[in-house]
Order: C-alpha cells, then sequence, then structure tokens
C-alpha cells in the first residue's frame, strides 16, 4: 500500500490580519503527483513554502517523508528537490555549471550529464543561463530540483510564463519523472496542466482547500454539465433541447452549444436530431472542465486573482 | 562548515565576476584607471616648467644674469621678445600670459648699486673695527676700577688699625699717668709718716713705702711698652700711607682708561659717520631698480610665474649684498623614504577601491539573488547561511587583494610607486572588506529592491569617499566637516594604509587599526547576524 510522503494538519500562515493558509489539511501519496490548484493569492506558494521549510508555519503540523519540518530540516533538505516559483539562476554560469554547482552544495546525488539529459539540456549545456529561453531555464530549474536524487520534489508554477511549446516540454519532464516514481507537489494556475499531470488536485482559495481528488472525481462531482456542440444547425434544436428538459442552447459563430447533464442525455440528444433530420456539419461532446469547476466552487475565474504572497 | 560548498561558492561567483565585464571594470579596471588619472595629474608636481617671455632692452652681463638665472630654476623656461616689439602685442599674438622687462641700462644701474655697496661694505667694517677697540678700552677700565676699589679697602682697614693702636697707646699713658700720681702720693704721705710717727709705725710705713715701690715698679713696666705701641701705631700709619699712594695710582690709571675710552667712542663715532656717509651714497634715490612684469591676473599659472619670479629677484638681491642667510628651512621628511605625491594618493585609491568593491558587491549581490530568486533556492538546499556568508566574505577578499595588487603594481609601474607592503597593508584591507560588507549586508536586510539598495549604498559611499581624505586633504575642508570625517571608516583605512604603507607612524597606525577594527567587526557581526535568506 501506497504511504503518504506529506501529511499537513490544520496548517496556518497569517501576515499580520490576514490568514494566508486558513488551516488546511491534506495528504500526498508516494508516487503520485499532486497538484495544488488556485488563482494567485490563494496561499499555494505561502503553504509549499513551509512544506518545504522555507517559512516557517503560525500553526498546525506538517509531516514530510516521515519527519517534522520544525526539527528535521536538514534531513529533509537531503530528500527533497525543490523547484521555486520564478526560478533564476546565476547568469552568468553556463547549464552544466550550474547544475554541477548546486549537486556541490548536497555532495552526493546525480551524475549531472546523466540529468541534462534527463530534461533534455544536453545541446544547451554550454549556453549561459541569461542566454536561454524561459523553457529551456525551467527546464535547468528541474534538473538541479533533481541533483540530488530527491524523493519527493516541489515545482512551484513551473509553466508559469512559458509559452505552449514551452509548456509542453516542461510537462514531458515532468511525466518523464513521475514514470521514474518520483513523488512531485506540483502548484500550477493552469488547470489544464492539473489536468494533465496530477493524479490528485487539491483546489485551493482564499487559504482554504475548497476541494481535492483526482481530475475526474473533481469533475464528476462538480462540474455542472456535458457541453453538446452543434456545429451549422439551424434553430430547430431549441425546441428539442425544450422538450428535454434541457436550457436554451446558446448561439453563436455558427454554433450551438447544448448542455446536458448526463451521457444518457447526450445519446438522447443525438437520437432526437436525427429524428428531426436536423441538419448540421459537426458535433462535439466535452465534459466540464477544472475551470468550470473552480468557478462552480467560487463563483470566480481561475485565473483571476491577487499577486502571490 | 562544508569546505566543498564554501569552494563550490567562491568558484561561482569567481566565474560570474570573470564574465561581468560591467563588474570587471568597476572592480579591477576602474581603480587602476582612477591611479594612472591620479598619476597623470600629480607626477608633475615639484617639477613642472612654465613657459615665461623675457623682453631684454638692456642686453648688457647682468641681464644676462637674470635671464640664465631664470632658466637655472628648473621651473621656468625662457622664450625672448625682441627688444623693440611691443609687449602688448606680443602677449595677444602669442597669447602669453606673462612677458618680463628687462629695463635699459640695466647693467649700469647693478653695477652702481654694487660699487657704492662695496664702499659701505668697507665703512662697516671699520665701524666694526673701532667699536672693537671701544670694547678693549671699557674692559680695561672696568679692571682699573677693581683695583682701585681694592686699595681703598686696604687704606681703610690701615687706618682703622692705627687708630686702634693710638688708642691702647694713650690708655697705656693714662694709666702711667695715674700710677706715678699715686706714686708721688704715697711717697708724700710715707714721709710724712716718716716726720710723725713713732718707732712702733714706722714698720706700717715701710710696708706703705714697699707698696710705692711696687707701683712704681708697676709704672716702669708701663712706660716700657709703650715705646712697642707707639712703635706700632706708626707701623700702621705707615701702611696706611703706602695704601694712599697706591690708590692714587690706581685713580691715574682709571683716568687714562677712562680717557683711551673716550678716544675710543669718538673713533667709533666718526667710523658711524662714515658709515651713514657711504650708505647715503649707496641708495642715493632710495629707489630699486625695477623689472615690469606683464601678467594675465585670471590666469592661475601666471600669478605662479610671478611668485617664482620674485623667488628668483630675492635670490638676486642676496647675492648682490653678500648677504647671507639668517635662517633658513631645513626639509626633512619625516617619512620612511622620499616618495612622490602619487605615493601618498595610491592608499587612498586602494581603501576606496575596496570600499565601494566590497559594498557593492555585496549589495548587489544580495538584493540580485534575492530577487531572483536564488537566495530562496538556496535556502532549499543543505548550504548554510554561515557557508554562505563566509564564501562571500572570502570572495570579496579575494577580489580586494587582487584589486589592491593590480593597483600598486599599475602604480609601480607607470609611476615608480614604492609602497612598503607589509602585514598591516592586508589587515588594514580586510578591515575595509569587513567594515563595507557588513554595511552592505545591513542594507540588504532592510532594503530588499534592488535600485532601492544601490541608492542606499550610493548614499553611503558618496560622503564616505569625499569625507575620508582619499580625494581632498581633510585639512583643506571646514572645521566641522574635518569633525565629520572623524566619523568615516574609510578615513581609518586610508589614514591606516598610508601610516604602513609610507609613513611608518606606528602610533597613528595603531590607533587607525583599533578604530576600523571595532567598526569592521561590529559592522560584520551585525551583518551576519541580520543577514537571513529564510522568509519569516
Amino acid at each position: 500500500m501506497e504511504k503518504n510522503v506529506i501529511e499537513v494538519r490544520g496548517l496556518v500562515k497569517v501576515y499580520g490580519e490576514t490568514r494566508a493558509v486558513d488551516g488546511i489539511s491534506f495528504d500526498v501519496r508516494e508516487g503520485s503527483v499532486f497538484a495544488f490548484l488556485g488563482p494567485n493569492g490563494a496561499g499555494k506558494t505561502t503553504t509549499v513554502e513551509i512544506i518545504e521549510t522555507i517559512r516557517r508555519p503560525t500553526a498546525g503540523e506538517v509531516g514530510l517523508l516521515g519527519m517534522d519540518i520544525n526539527k528535521d530540516r536538514k534531513k529533509i533538505l537531503e530528500r527533497i528537490g525543490v523547484l521555486p516559483q520564478e526560478f533564476s539562476s546565476f547568469d552568468r554560469m553556463t547549464v552544466r555549471e550550474t547544475v554541477h554547482y548546486f549537486r556541490q552544495l548536497f555532495g552526493a546525488g546525480s551524475d549531472v550529464d546523466a540529468l541534462l539529459k534527463l530534461v533534455n539540456l544536453e545541446e544547451e549545456k554550454d549556453k549561459l543561463y541569461m542566454n536561454l529561453s524561459g523553457g529551456l531555464k525551467q527546464r535547468v530549474g528541474i534538473a538541479v530540483a533533481l541533483v540530488n536524487d530527491p524523493e519527493l520534489v516541489f515545482l512551484d508554477e513551473p509553466t508559469t510564463g512559458l509559452d505552449p511549446r514551452s509548456r509542453r516540454e516542461v510537462w514531458n519532464v515532468i511525466e518523464g519523472l513521475k514514470k521514474r516514481g518520483k513523488t512531485i507537489f506540483l502548484t500550477t494556475h493552469y488547470m489544464e496542466e492539473a489536468e494533465v499531470l496530477a493524479d490528485h488536485i487539491a483546489i485551493i482559495s482564499k487559504g482554504k482547500i475548497i476541494a481535492q481528488g483526482s481530475p475526474s472525481e473533481l469533475i464528476d462531482a462538480f462540474g455542472k454539465a456535458i457541453h453538446v456542440t452543434i456545429r451549422g444547425a439551424g434553430a430547430e434544436i431549441g425546441p428539442i433541447a425544450k422538450d428535454m428538459g434541457l436550457a436554451l442552447p446558446k448561439n453563436g459563430n455558427g454554433k450551438t452549444v447544448v448542455d446536458v447533464r448526463t451521457n444518457d442525455q447526450v445519446l438522447v440528444l443525438l437520437d432526437r436530431l436525427k429524428a428531426a433530420k436536423v441538419s448540421y456539419s459537426g458535433i462535439d461532446v466535452r465534459k466540464a472542465n477544472l475551470e468550470e469547476v473552480f468557478l462552480s466552487l467560487t463563483g470566480e475565474k481561475l485565473t483571476a486573482g491577487g499577486d502571490e504572497r | 562548515m562544508n569546505l566543498t560548498r564554501i569552494y563550490a561558492n567562491i568558484v561561482v561567483n569567481i566565474k560570474g565576476f570573470y564574465r561581468n565585464k560591467g563588474a570587471m571594470f568597476f572592480v579591477l579596471f576602474f581603480p587602476i584607471l582612477l591611479i594612472l588619472l591620479f598619476g597623470a595629474i600629480f607626477s608633475n608636481i615639484g617639477d613642472q616648467s612654465y613657459p615665461i617671455a623675457v623682453q631684454n632692452k638692456d642686453g648688457g652681463w647682468w641681464s644676462q644674469q637674470v635671464v640664465e638665472g631664470l632658466n637655472k630654476t628648473g621651473m621656468i623656461t625662457v622664450t625672448m621678445v625682441d627688444p623693440s616689439a611691443d609687449p602688448y602685442a606680443y602677449m595677444n599674438d602669442t597669447k602669453s600670459n606673462a612677458v618680463l622687462i628687462i629695463p635699459e641700462n640695466f647693467t649700469a644701474d647693478i653695477n652702481n648699486t654694487k660699487l657704492s655697496f662695496q664702499y659701505t661694505l668697507d665703512a662697516l667694517s671699520k665701524t666694526t673695527e673701532s667699536l672693537n677697540y671701544t670694547v678693549e678700552a671699557l674692559s680695561r677700565t672696568t679692571d682699573s676700577l677693581n683695583y682701585t676699589l681694592m686699595a681703598l679697602n686696604d687704606t681703610g682697614n690701615a687706618l682703622n688699625y692705627t687708630a686702634m693702636a693710638l688708642s691702647s697707646t694713650q690708655g697705656a699713658l693714662n694709666y702711667s699717668l695715674m700710677a706715678m700720681n699715686s706714686t708721688q702720693w704715697a711717697l708724700n704721705y710715707s714721709g710724712m709718716a716718716l716726720a710723725s710717727a713713732p718707732p712702733s709705725s714706722t714698720t706700717f710705713i715701710g710696708l706703705a713705702m714697699n707698696a710705692s715701690a711696687e707701683s712704681l715698679g708697676s709704672t716702669g713696666m708701663a712706660l716700657n711698652l709703650t715705646p712697642a705701641a707707639l712703635n706700632a701705631s706708626l707701623a700702621a700709619l705707615g701702611g696706611s700711607q703706602s695704601s694712599m699712594n697706591a690708590t692714587l695710582l690706581a685713580l691715574q690709571y682709571t683716568q687714562a682708561t677712562l680717557n683711551a675710552t673716550l678716544g675710543a667712542l669718538n673713533a667709533t663715532q666718526a667710523a658711524l659717520n662714515f658709515t651713514i656717509g657711504a650708505l647715503n651714497f649707496a641708495i642715493p634715490s632710495n629707489e630699486t631698480l625695477k623689472l615690469t612684469m606683464l601678467y594675465d591676473s585670471s590666469s592661475s599659472s601666471a600669478l605662479t610665474k610671478v611668485q617664482i619670479l620674485q623667488q628668483v629677484m630675492d635670490g638676486f638681491n642676496k647675492g648682490l649684498s653678500n648677504a647671507q642667510d639668517v635662517m633658513a628651512i631645513d626639509p626633512q621628511s619625516v617619512v620612511a623614504k622620499q616618495f612622490k605625491f602619487i605615493d601618498y594618493y595610491a592608499p587612498g585609491i586602494v581603501g576606496m577601491s575596496v570600499m565601494t568593491a566590497s559594498l557593492f558587491g555585496t549589495v548587489g549581490m544580495n538584493t540580485e539573488l534575492r530577487q531572483k530568486g536564488v537566495l530562496r533556492k538556496l535556502a532549499t538546499t543543505p548550504l548554510t547561511r554561515a557557508e554562505w556568508l563566509v564564501s562571500n566574505i572570502l570572495y570579496q577578499l579575494i577580489l580586494a587583494f587582487i584589486s589592491t595588487a593590480l593597483i600598486l603594481f599599475v602604480g609601480y609601474l607607470a609611476f615608480g610607486l614604492k609602497p612598503i607592503i607589509n602585514i598591516f597593508l592586508f589587515v588594514f584591507v580586510l578591515m575595509d572588506v569587513f567594515a563595507f560588507s557588513g554595511i552592505g549586508m545591513l542594507i540588504t536586510r532592510f532594503v530588499k529592491d534592488a535600485e532601492a539598495a544601490q541608492a542606499a549604498a550610493n548614499l553611503v559611499m558618496f560622503p564616505v569617499m569625499f569625507l575620508s581624505g582619499t580625494f581632498f586633504q581633510i585639512e583643506m575642508m571646514p572645521d566641522f566637516l574635518q569633525t565629520v570625517a572623524n566619523f568615516m571608516p574609510l578615513y581609518y583605512v586610508s589614514d591606516g594604509l598610508r601610516q604602513a604603507m609610507i609613513l611608518l607612524n606606528w602610533a597613528m597606525l595603531y590607533y587607525d587599526l583599533m578604530v576600523i577594527s571595532v567598526f569592521g567587526i561590529i559592522m560584520f557581526v551585525l551583518g551576519i547576524l541580520l543577514t537571513s535568506w529564510k522568509e519569516d
């Protein structure tokens, strides 16, 4: 049976009169990818930095790899890898020198060249850090987070600010780590990232965890509809939906979107369209996503919010 | 404390520094530029030459001597101007700021003056001779008076003794007379007694006559002594007479010497009269020969030229009058060796360079790494804060020593800089690094933003740099700023380095070392204690 590598209970962090983290509790299972999902300012980074031992909690308990973060900091640091939010390194060090430097700080760990191969940075190993693109820099950060061959890797917003291609490259690296059995604690405000990478998601808003579970569990539990998009159809869809007891379809850009609640209703709708000989050029069926889950939970869009503390 | 981590951190810093051309320039090459600049500006002090135009309207021997004398100063390069040219037009045309004009008849006037000086000198020589004789005469007079006084003392004593002898003689005679009277009366009464006395009383009469006979014996003795007393009195009177003769002789000598003194004084008066006459002849019009100097008063170099010319003229005047210096400055350097101006500036540049490198190096590193999140990343590694601080301070020290060595080496190559290298040089550089790295750590503890921290570092650096005697000697500053300078840590570094490298004033060196060590260690410890990379 898989054990928990992180156990957080009643964690609180207060800045002045602001409760940045307000009594949260969760577990992270060994070998899983745990996504901490929430908008900027929700308390993600504060929480992860407390777990990484960089910040001190106001209250609560954190168990990490079976150790207490307040007592076993040195041992913990030797067994975890951290990619901080907005990671940056020494501008005038090459990629290899950077990874080698952090490797020296730990004294033991992974082979530098093997790490560069793992994050696909072999060709860039002699380039100065300052001359790398954002995506390459993040991959250097991930390599640096792995120099001590950690059991648990924290990746704090690893793809923020990256273009889609770079983001996809980082995702590939994270998936590679997952395959190697590393436990990954991922904080992100990209629901797609969490949905693609995570085994387990905790959604945090205003310092509180408002929901957690696997992506499908969350969508199933909190997603309100399945969206059936019919392209090139006419106004005849409205009466069908009304007849099925569904909400009024939304029209625009030659598309008509009908929201249904169950998979069976999708099939019934398709049958009705066929029976009514409605002409259309295409049909898409899409389940609710985490964005909608978050919207339904908080009434706010996931990407909204202030600065992270 | 893990040495591998410290070494890794130092290597990272050095590589980053080596690849950062801007940092290389400001830490290593800017101080070199500074020392070259200062060296170039100040290396000519003491041997620079000012050009000056001379219009010689005389052409005689003495005017040529003036021109030659100007050239010999080594401070002036003479350009001759046509004697018939208009000096004002020459100044305008050639942009000269000073022209010296030697007037016509300059040589003849000097020769006249020199001749009259010779007469004056002769007269003064005779006057001196006369004064010497006068002094001799007065000396002799004093001797004579002393002898007279001694003779008078002796005469007084002789007279006193004579009076005492005469008084004794008179007493002896009086007693003799009284004895003889008594004897006569005794004999008379004895006769009368014999005539009338019964035979039984003859015995008593016989006794009385015996007594009378004794009295007469005593009187006889007294009379015998009287001639001796009279002889003694006579001898005393003889002594008094010879003493008075000696006194008279002494008084005669005194009169003679006084006459001689009077003669000498008369001769002196005559000599002085002759001297005054000679002086009047020497400076018949009470006017000095004038050379005209045209100069641009708005030019500082022209003013310097005027001063140099005045010094040259003073030299000529002394030479012409054969005057000797009564007093003069004997310059004796208190420094360990003969040093040039650049030797004095170099320690200040070393102190300032190490200060800026340490202050801005620490501020830049701390704020940049904090803002970029590198510190946050380092906080998640086994690298401890102490290891990080130690490696940074070692890195700053390496830079400081490289910078110091470069400054001194370039100074040596370019200007023959001759600093004394000793342990104190290293100690002061170390304390410089401690003090300003500490201040840098304190700044970045309270000012998180990189630009604001740089501004704060500038706020520290500029007053410290300008008020510590690096560029301006603090003696040139107003009193209150001199007081402020005493609170500037760099002042003690620069002064201490000067003491260590040049002046070797150990008392001052130890004082500077004590102040900067206390300050440096306090700042460094505070910086270490307050520097944190863990968030609250």
